[in-house]
């Protein structure tokens, strides 16, 4: 019987549409699965690190942004093929990645912090070139999250040739791939030279992803969960591992995508695979990272040229008010039209200056708020590289508000703010929790975070999809756009700040104690659960307030603290009032600077902030010393 | 696992004579997540006396430390502190009265080596009370008493492994505690801090009139500094008792499995102790 599978009759449409649409979207699924899962087993073996895929390495991310890139350009771009550019893309950010893996011993968390911190920066800048170039790149949306639909065989014949031609190479190199699993001392006694090996192993998975990219955009996770399961079958040799994960990734993918078109069907609006998988594969590297004992590096103390402290003071936190003034003061007066720039007087154009006032007022305190959340969060942990955007907290916050404005129906902002502190609480029990677990792992503890935060993403951007009209106010704002604030807003936000500040200046002292960790502590009488919590429930409450103003990607509690500290504030009272003033600063900053730089359009405050603080966290896990001590 | 003992059950709780026992623990025993960590243990801690315990790795001496600095609650059994529940001290209460400190004290980068030591008045001051006169008095005594009066602004960070030591201990005498509890002090030292620790250790009992309890893994140095060993063996109890007892080579054998001989050359020095 001739059901024309292979060769439809021209004039039956469903026959066409199977053909055409159906049939490739299915191979599509299987081999591109496939190949992530096969690109992730072989990186995970040749890099020994259960932590590492396509989606934590940053080569994913890299793929994405060039191809996104290369759409900009277009017609010169097309010198080259999609393949090509994403190739460069991947090859660039997964290059990066290695660069820093090598600056610190290739320590499996940290080599996925670090990818993961490139992963964050280029999807940062990837949402500001879609704001800009919303016509040209409207297709990145669907696309960038992994968008399966197909209309002809194109793809899944690129995708075959890349996977057969793939998979055959690394089967054949699997000695070499299974020495390298084992160790580089052993590698290398017995002759094979580890390095090049490694790097041409890693060269193949990565062209392999870019390919995937190309075709499908970025389908996240299945390259990191496929072979942990397959891993936890302890398969026999590297060979058969890696068939197993290019077997069970293939049926992943089209498990996932089987999913999201059945939840397009239900909901009316599209669900894209990616999303789908990114829900499921976050807590799969949640309960990986759980399961992975990392090795604890030992305190390292810092060098002192003269083993004193040289204590900033008043002095510094006078230049910073006096920054602030100047800053907040510019983005009040200074304004850009089509017609160029201009300066507002405020006696003559009142009504201007009163529009813009709730604006600037609310980025800088959201900006301080969001610092002063960061600095809390570091002493909780204990570490300075922790931060309420890292740990999912502000995703959390999300997630509550964006949960009770659509499902619920909630859309006073009281009520928003309530749910939002709900969420960030809820995000910051389940990190702490697994922070206990893992008390001097820190970059477990961030990885941990990173991945609730997609997961808490992926379930917001999968709400989005399925709501209506309403939903775009709260996208503006999920991208941290500070236009929606009203002034009255603005006075509940500061009296918030005051008396949380008033609060943690009260309690200095058992708060400068919990840098000390629990035990020192709970040693010299103070009620050390008690304190945590407080300071937690105040860091939550800081970070969805300031998420409501400036989003949940800003990095301003990441880097604010930071700076503070550069700027040796040491103290804890100085410390606290740098970071506010810091905080205050960058936000006010990165309004004005989203408001002027490509005026008549409006680049969210958040964003910009977000990409000059991805930024700083790049370089901050690319540092050697990690384990310092949150001061 | 296994039965309570019964001596647990029916110890005299009672508070024990005046200046005799500071520790009593009356079948305090430790297990989590079902493994035993500490066997039920019926055991006193002389006030006034420089205690070592002795035990191999994983022997249960921290534990039975971190019990008595409550850092752990015994999951069985109880623990009595100077004649009363241990758990019956408020929390500044009780750390006025005992020093504790971890094997690894935290690394405290932002700290100067004053202000680790000023820590040690949080009991006494809280988080509200001012610092007066008597508190920068007992921080400047702590510090000169480890020898660090003139290093007070240094960085932790800054200082050798046996300086820090003594910082975290100046922080311990700010306290004014009658009692310190110290797991392993001299682990990371080496030979010659050791013996600077461990000779302050010795003289601060005296001038502060302190009980001193401390793991150690050297049984020479305990020998040679403490005036009462326990030894534990696998969470139980094998020897308590002075010094002079537990230097026989067949009681040292029964604690660490291992043939073990002693030699005293000459009539006053320390005794060495080998493992044959």
């Amino acid at each position: 019987m001739r059901l024309g599978l292979f060769d439809p009759p021209e004039d039956v449409f469903a026959a066409v549409m199977f053909h055409y649409a159906t049939l490739p979207r299915i191979v599509v699924s299987l081999v591109a699965g496939a190949s992530l899962g096969l690109a992730g087993a072989a990186m995970q073996a040749v890099l020994r690190n259960p932590l590492a895929s396509p989606t934590t390495l940053g080569v994913s991310a890299g793929a994405q942004f060039a191809l996104a890139l290369a759409a900009l350009a277009g017609p010169a771009a097309t010198v080259l093929p999609r393949e090509a550019w994403s190739l460069c893309g991947a090859l660039a950010a997964t290059g990066l990645v290695y660069l820093i893996g090598r600056r610190t011993g290739f320590e499996p968390a940290r080599l996925a912090l670090a990818g993961m911190a490139i992963t964050l920066f280029l999807s940062a800048a990837s949402a500001a070139l879609i704001l800009f170039n919303e016509q040209q790149l409207a297709f990145l949306f669907l696309w960038g999250s992994g968008h399966l639909a197909q209309s002809d065989w194109t793809s899944a014949t690129i995708l075959i040739a890349a996977f057969v031609a793939a998979l055959a190479a690394l089967i054949a190199a699997s000695r070499a791939i299974g020495l390298l699993a084992v160790g580089d001392q052993l590698a290398a006694s017995v002759g094979l030279k580890t390095e090049t090996a490694r790097l041409a192993v890693l060269l193949l998975a990565v062209a392999l992803t870019a390919c995937v990219v190309t075709r499908i955009g970025v389908v996240g996770f299945v390259g990191l969960a496929i072979p942990a399961i397959v891993r936890l079958c302890r398969p026999r040799s590297v060979a058969r591992s890696l068939l197993a994960s290019a077997v069970l990734g293939g049926l992943a993918l089209f498990a996932a995508d089987a999913l999201a078109q059945l939840s397009s069907e239900l909901t009316g609006r599209l669900v894209p695979a990616g999303a789908v998988t990114a829900l499921f594969g976050a807590p799969v590297l949640f309960v990986l990272l759980s399961r992975t004992r990392l090795p604890a590096r030992p305190h390292q103390p810092a060098g002192h040229t003269d083993g004193r402290f040289h204590d900033a003071g008043l002095g510094l936190l006078a230049g910073l008010a006096a920054t602030l003034v100047v800053v907040a003061a510019a983005a009040l007066l200074i304004g850009r039209t089509g017609a160029g720039w201009e300066l507002l007087a405020p006696s003559g154009d009142g009504a201007l200056f009163l529009a813009r006032l709730p604006r600037v007022a609310g980025a800088l305190l959201a900006g301080a708020a969001i610092a002063l959340s960061g600095l809390l969060v570091q002493k909780i942990v204990g570490n300075d590289l922790a931060s309420p955007e890292l740990l999912g907290i502000s995703n959390g916050a999300a997630a509550g508000i964006v949960f009770s404005a659509l499902v619920l129906g909630v859309l006073s902002r009281t009520a928003l703010l309530l749910s939002g502190i709900v969420g960030a609480l809820g995000a910051t029990l389940v990190v702490l929790w697994f922070a206990r677990r893992h008390r001097d792992q820190i970059a477990a503890v961030l990885l941990a975070g990173i991945a609730l935060g997609v997961f808490l993403d992926s379930i917001i951007r999968i709400a989005l999809a399925t709501a209506s009209m309403q939903a775009v106010a709260l996208l503006t704002w999920l991208s941290g756009s500070s236009v929606l604030v009203s002034l009255p807003e603005v006075l509940g936000l500061g009296l918030l700040l005051a008396a949380t500040v008033a609060v943690v200046l009260a309690f200095r002292r058992p708060v400068a104690l919990i840098d000390l960790g629990a035990e020192v502590p709970q040693a010299l009488g103070l009620k050390v659960r008690a304190v945590q919590t407080g300071m937690l429930a105040l860091a939550a409450l800081l970070a969805s307030a300031a998420t409501m103003v400036i989003g949940p990607l800003s990095f301003v509690g990441l880097l604010a603290p930071h700076l503070a500290r550069a700027l040796r504030a040491r103290r804890l009272a100085v410390q606290v009032a740098a970071t506010l003033l810091l905080g205050a600063i960058v936000m006010t900053l990165s309004d004005f600077v989203g408001r002027v730089a490509m005026a008549p359009w409006q680049v969210p405050g958040g964003l910009v902030a977000g990409l000059v603080g991805s930024l700083g966290f790049i370089l901050l896990t690319s540092r050697r010393r990690v384990a310092g001590a949150g001061a | 696992m296994e039965t309570p003992s019964i001596t647990g059950e029916t110890a005299p709780a009672g508070p024990p004579a005046a200046g005799a026992d500071l520790f009593r623990l009356n079948g305090a025993g430790y297990i989590v997540g079902g493994t035993r960590i500490l066997a039920p243990l019926d055991l006193a801690i002389p006030a006034g006396r420089f205690v070592a315990l002795l035990g191999h790795n994983g022997s249960g001496k921290s534990t039975l430390l971190s019990m008595l600095g409550r850092q752990l609650v015994p999951s069985e059994g109880e623990i009595v502190f100077a004649g009363d529940a241990i758990g019956r001290y408020g929390s500044r209460e009780f750390a006025r009265r005992v020093g504790w400190l971890p094997q690894q004290p935290p690394l405290a980068a932002s700290m100067t080596v004053a202000e680790v030591a000023r820590l040690g008045r949080y009991p006494w001051r809280g988080a509200f009370g001012r610092h007066g006169a008597r508190d920068e008095r007992a921080v400047a005594d702590a510090l000169d008493r480890v020898g660090l009066a003139t290093m007070g602004e240094r960085a932790m960070t800054s200082l050798s492994g046996g300086e820090r030591q003594r910082a975290w201990l100046a922080m311990l005498l700010a306290q004014e505690p009658a009692c310190l509890l110290l797991d392993e002090p001299t682990a990371a030292l080496d030979l010659k801090h050791q013996l600077e620790v461990l000779r302050l250790l010795s003289s601060l009992k005296e001038t502060h009139d302190l009980t001193i309890v401390m793991a150690i893994h050297d049984v020479g140095m305990a020998v040679r500094f403490a005036d009462h060993l326990i030894a534990l063996k696998a969470g139980r109890t094998v020897f308590a008792g002075p010094p002079e007892a537990l230097t026989k080579p067949d009681v040292l054998s029964a604690i660490y499995d291992l043939p073990i001989g002693t030699v005293r050359p000459g009539e006053t020095g320390p005794t060495i102790v080998y493992p044959l």
